[in-house]
């Protein structure tokens, strides 16, 4: 069943080429499977993972044409049908992995981002910055009547990524998480998710951030370019180093520098893709402390439930600049100088 | 109270100079302070670190002349004053980690190897390649009367240091772990805890160590030097990759390799202390396959009576050789060469 006024045309912010212009034009409006709902996009969240698809980042793994984006936030008008569960006017969001296969031991034990199968909207297959797009039923997040939809979208990928990644830190109320990276848009939300799990969070980032991230809850706050000895100093006012270490920065040297400063028995837990991804680590220290480090990537559809639920409650909040479609490009550029403090949502409605 | 018939002197493997000779002499025998038991020691284990502390690789921490050993099992024959809850006879397991504070948070929270005023038996403190040692009673293992004290002894280090080592793999049961020098003291212990914990083991070491690695319960055994791709190899018997690696062997290749074998959300945990310690890590492979790194040394009390217990049931056997205390040279050499096929154990009544 559909929705009465869906039109045959929509816009949608497309590239041809890695790093090439980014148009708005418009495309043919999606036609569901019979599994798939049709969904009318309100908001997007802007990753800066987006920005590294479109230079090519991950050219290896991403197809082009593009649509990106993949944060989605929007109302279901179109319902396949064999879909169950789903109502038109129904709030859906769209997230960046779908279309895993249900059936291998990662599917099978809720760790959906690491199924062989899967698709991601805004890499391998077209996102969120499209007014309309279909996505398979079960891939679909419900987001309540409750939820602010704009809040809601970033949530998608970034909120969710740095609310995994708190989680993997093995970090318990009362104890400290430092986060690198902080003032950027996933580490926004680490230090406003570290608040609210009961986390006490040691801020690191440019000098600039400071008072961002104090207002989002950060205890201390930590000059990453020019503090002498960071080591040393995050060591002293953690009493010991911190309890985990979340990494949201892309670069290699502060995961070295995280490894120094855990405590021991403590967490180190990667997130940040630099180009140029390999460090050294020094086993002895690894085994003489006991320190654990992890990966972590995105998380799965109840990690991503869980998420949004601290955004319904309302103790978790991020700023959101609203932008327009059109407006993508400059963002872009805002965040390679990183100049964004918020997180940045592309309001459709604004034309 | 004191046993009746304590010598005045013991006999004590000792050594002046880091790689130098491993000479038998005639010392005191230790006094207790009031807190301490004196212990008969009855069996010694002989673990690869006592060689390395011998040759000088930790001379950054350790005492120099030294009595090596820290895996003893004994029986009390001396209790000072303020012991409570040990008597004459009871037998007892001397450690590695000795002397944790009991107040910080690491041994608050019963992980006493992270304490920082801990030492180390047959490192910074006399070991237990003596006939007597001392031994604060809170540091002492309670030895059920009913074990064999030869195996009890290796526990004490290699045992443990193997069972922790699996627990920090989180393989459960019916998943598959691969070790790592699986054929050495560690690896043996190993394959013996992992089998008995439920995990399928897939052995990776140097092919003379197959039938031994095989006899042990490895359901698949890995050459480690004549395995054209080892980790395609590794990656096709598991369907995947092994749900968790313990590496023992004290080298970068195997460790860097583990790296690329375990399977996505797997634990890779480092035990085997490699002289050249630095290995590069890929962190982009790490985050996509959320594959978790950790380092895992000895363990806590809890841990050691937990892995004595095992052994204690019959259901962790690993083969013993016992030897003379004169032999204990020797039995480095044969270390350093990889010969020694099971836990060699000094028997101070031969």
């Amino acid at each position: 069943m559909s929705s009465a006024n869906i039109p045959a045309t929509q816009s949608a912010l497309i590239f041809e080429k890695y790093g090439g212009p980014l148009e708005v034009r418009q495309v043919s409006v999606p036609q569901p499977q019979e599994n798939e709902l049709l969904v009318k996009i309100e908001y997007s969240g802007i990753c800066h993972s987006d920005l590294h698809t479109w230079e090519g980042d991950f050219e290896y793994a991403s197809i082009c044409p593009l649509i990106g984006g993949h944060e989605g936030a929007g109302t279901v008008v179109t319902i396949g049908s064999k879909v169950k569960g789903w109502n038109i006017g129904d709030r859906a969001g769209i997230k960046l992995i779908n279309a895993n296969c249900l059936n291998c031991e990662y599917c099978k034990t809720g760790h959906e981002p690491l199924c062989d199968h899967i698709q991601n909207y805004g890499i391998d297959r077209h996102g969120t910055f499209q007014e309309y797009l279909t996505i398979r039923d079960i891939d679909a997040i419900k987001v309540s009547n409750d939820t602010n939809l704009a809040a809601a979208a970033p949530v998608l990928c970034g909120g969710v990524t740095a609310y995994k990644s708190l989680k993997a830190t093995n970090v318990k109320p009362g104890q400290i998480v430092v986060l690198t990276g902080a003032g950027g848009g996933l580490g926004s939300f680490g230090i406003q998710y570290a608040k609210a799990m009961g986390m006490r969070v040691v801020a690191v980032d440019h000098i600039s951030k400071e008072d961002h991230c104090r207002n989002l809850g950060a205890e201390w706050f930590v000059d990453a370019f020019d503090t002498p000895d960071i080591v040393a100093h995050i060591r002293k006012l953690t009493n010991g180093g911190a309890h985990g270490v979340v990494s949201f920065a892309a670069a290699k040297k502060p995961m070295e520098y995280a490894l120094e400063y855990v405590r021991k028995r403590g967490t180190v837990v990667f997130v940040g893709l630099p180009k140029d991804g390999t460090i050294p680590l020094d086993t002895l220290s690894l085994i003489c402390n006991e320190i654990t480090v992890k990966g972590s990537i995105v998380g799965s559809r109840m990690d991503v439930d869980e998420a949004i639920d601290f955004i319904t409650r309302g103790i978790v909040h991020v700023p959101i600049e609203l932008v327009k479609l059109e407006d993508v490009p400059s963002v872009y550029q805002r965040m390679k100088d990183g100049k964004v403090t918020s997180r940045v949502v592309v309001d459709f409605s604004m034309r | 109270m004191v046993s009746s018939d304590v010598p005045k002197t013991q006999r004590a493997l000792i050594f002046e100079s880091y790689g130098g000779p491993l000479e038998i002499k005639q010392l005191p025998i230790p006094q207790p302070n009031e807190d301490e038991l004196l212990v008969k020691m009855e069996y010694s284990g002989i673990c690869h670190s006592d060689v390395h502390t011998w040759l000088g690789d930790f001379h950054y921490v350790s005492k120099c002349p030294m009595i090596g050993g820290h895996e003893g099992a004994g029986s009390v024959i001396s209790v000072g004053s303020k012991v409570k809850n040990w008597q004459i006879g009871d037998k007892v397991g001397i450690k590695l980690v000795q002397g944790n504070c009991l107040n910080c948070e690491y041994c608050q929270t019963g992980h006493e190897p992270l304490c920082p005023h801990v030492w180390n038996i047959g490192v910074q403190k006399y070991g237990t390649f003596q006939e007597y040692a001392t031994i604060r009673d809170v540091d002492a293992i309670k030895i059920p009367k009913s074990m064999n004290m030869a195996a009890a002894a290796p526990v004490l280090c290699g045992g443990v240091t193997a069972y922790k080592a699996l627990k920090e793999s989180e393989v459960k049961s019916g998943q598959i772990v691969a070790v790592t020098g699986a054929g050495g003291g560690l690896g043996s212990f190993a394959i013996q805890y992992a089998r008995a914990m439920g995990m399928r083991v897939v052995a990776i070491d140097h092919p003379s160590k197959e039938a031994h690695c095989k006899s042990l319960g490895a359901e698949w055994f890995v050459d480690a030097f004549g395995t054209e791709d080892i980790v395609a190899h590794i990656r096709e018997i598991t369907d995947g990759g092994a749900h968790g690696v313990v590496n023992f062997a004290a080298a970068k290749v195997p460790m860097e390799k583990a790296l690329e074998y375990v399977r996505k959300r797997g634990t890779v945990v480092f035990v085997g202390l490699a002289k050249d310690s630095k290995i590069l890590v890929d962190t982009i492979p790490l985050i996509f396959n959320a594959v978790k790194i950790k380092g895992s040394i000895v363990g806590s009390r809890l841990d050691v009576n937990e892995a004595m217990d095992f052994v204690a049931r019959g259901a962790v056997n690993v083969p013993l050789e016992l030897v003379k205390l004169e032999d204990v040279a020797e039995v480095y050499t044969k270390m350093h060469d990889g010969k020694i096929n099971s836990r060699v154990v000094v028997d101070f009544s031969l």
